[in-house]
């Protein structure tokens, strides 16, 4: 078991090892630190079961990143026709959510509490797991800015984005789930 | 109220860009959650902070990979269909072949065959007494129209006249010895064949042979190929006998 405390004064290394592992395998810099921040996020939700022993930590770190890289390359190369196509969508709609308040066309019909909830349930099921487990420590454990910062070992303008690109990736599922669902009815 | 509307567009505002304080964003919350009505462009957000203050997020459970194996599933079956197509191909063009060779052979043990009773007849026209019986079926069809059928049969006549002549020239030469070729053609049994023998087992052969060619419907391939090996037979007969 590891508690917070040892867990944040591990963070800097585990972060240093994570990336540079990762930049073995991606050629692009941002991409890299990409999968570091899902590394780190992942190793947070996961730092109540990881042992004690600071070696195994950057062991079991070094294969999550190795692990995700591959992913990532896979699934870059497995349509070399739609490649340029995956990519572009990637990048271009998280820099355009970032910036975008949504106008939310909702239903006519007042929403009861309990139906945004499970409304809200659905967007969250298809939220890629980084952006939950961000959402999830600043709005379920309401953690600062700073401390999410230092937790996954990055700046707080860093956290700033990550945020912002959750909310607005939650919000587009949110208002797709609300389009479904009026078009059922 | 429109004071306070104003300030909730500015701090949703902020919040989409990751700037709202913890404080700001308990705030927001809390309006979302009491507020009388909503205006129709927050419905989202609405959802949004009364979903993950109900505890949406804890209860998700792991994230579901959707696309994954239906992606996996459309390439299998391109490679599927793309093995099918191949293994068609190759059946194909194997059964193709073994259909040439067949009667290919066929053809020659008829052709090989029958020149061995046409050489004691010892008349002028050895070779049209054998070709006629393996020709029969040919001959048997009705004048067609069409011109394939027309072109089939000049072709057939044509090759046919070719290896009379060839017959002629060449039996004419080497009737003193038919003897060792003939046994050459029977593929030689270990032991040597007493005459008598040996013309019973062509006989029969023969007749193997004509009912063979009688029965099956030979195609101007088959004809082909029987004059080829027909005209290759002729080549070695006159090879050995000069």
């Amino acid at each position: 078991m590891m508690d917070e405390q040892t867990y944040i004064a591990l963070v800097p290394t585990v972060r240093h090892v994570v990336l540079r592992e990762a930049a073995r395998y991606l050629p692009d810099e941002d991409d890299a630190a990409d999968v570091a921040q899902e590394v780190m996020l992942k190793l947070w939700q996961l730092r109540g079961t990881l042992s004690g022993d600071k070696k195994m930590l950057y062991a079991y770190a070094t294969v999550l990143s190795r692990n995700l890289c591959l992913n990532r390359l896979k699934a870059k190369r497995r349509h070399p026709l739609l490649r340029l196509h995956h990519s572009d969508a990637d990048e271009g709609d998280c820099a355009e959510e970032a910036a975008y308040v949504p106008a939310t066309p909702g239903p006519d019909v007042a929403l009861e509490a309990r139906e945004a909830y499970s409304l809200c349930q659905k967007a969250v099921r298809q939220l890629p797991e980084k952006w939950r487990i961000i959402l999830h420590m600043r709005s379920e454990q309401h953690m600062e800015t700073d401390d999410i910062a230092r937790a996954l070992g990055t700046t707080a303008g860093a956290v700033r984005g990550m945020l912002s690109k959750a909310r607005a990736r939650l919000l587009t599922l949110i208002n797709q789930q609300n389009e479904i669902r009026r078009s059922t009815h | 109220m429109k004071y306070e509307e104003a300030h909730i567009e500015d701090m949703l505002r902020r919040f989409m860009k990751g700037e709202t304080t913890l404080e700001e964003e308990r705030r927001l919350a809390d309006y979302f959650a009491a507020a009388p009505s909503i205006p129709h462009r927050w419905r989202a957000f609405a959802v949004l902070f009364t979903g993950i203050d109900g505890g949406a997020l804890e209860s998700a459970g792991p994230a579901q990979p959707v696309e994954k194996p239906g992606r996996r599933r459309v390439w299998l079956k391109v490679a599927g269909v793309a093995a099918v197509l191949c293994l068609c191909y190759v059946l194909g063009s194997v059964a193709w072949h073994a259909d040439e060779h067949a009667i290919d052979a066929n053809a020659a043990m008829a052709t090989a065959t029958a020149e061995r009773p046409s050489a004691p007849a010892s008349d002028h026209q050895p070779a049209a007494s054998s070709a006629s019986p393996t020709t029969a079926p040919q001959a048997a069809i009705p004048p067609q129209t069409s011109s394939h059928a027309r072109h089939k049969r000049a072709l057939a006549r044509h090759t046919e006249e070719a290896s009379h002549k060839q017959d002629q020239a060449q039996l004419a030469q080497n009737e003193p010895q038919p003897k060792p070729q003939s046994e050459r053609q029977r593929e030689a049994p270990s032991a040597p064949l007493s005459d008598s023998d040996a013309s019973d087992l062509t006989d029969h052969i023969v007749s193997a042979a004509f009912t063979y060619s009688e029965h099956s419907q030979l195609d101007e391939r088959a004809i082909r190929g029987r004059d080829r090996v027909r005209a290759r037979v002729m080549e070695q007969y006159a090879h050995l006998g000069l």
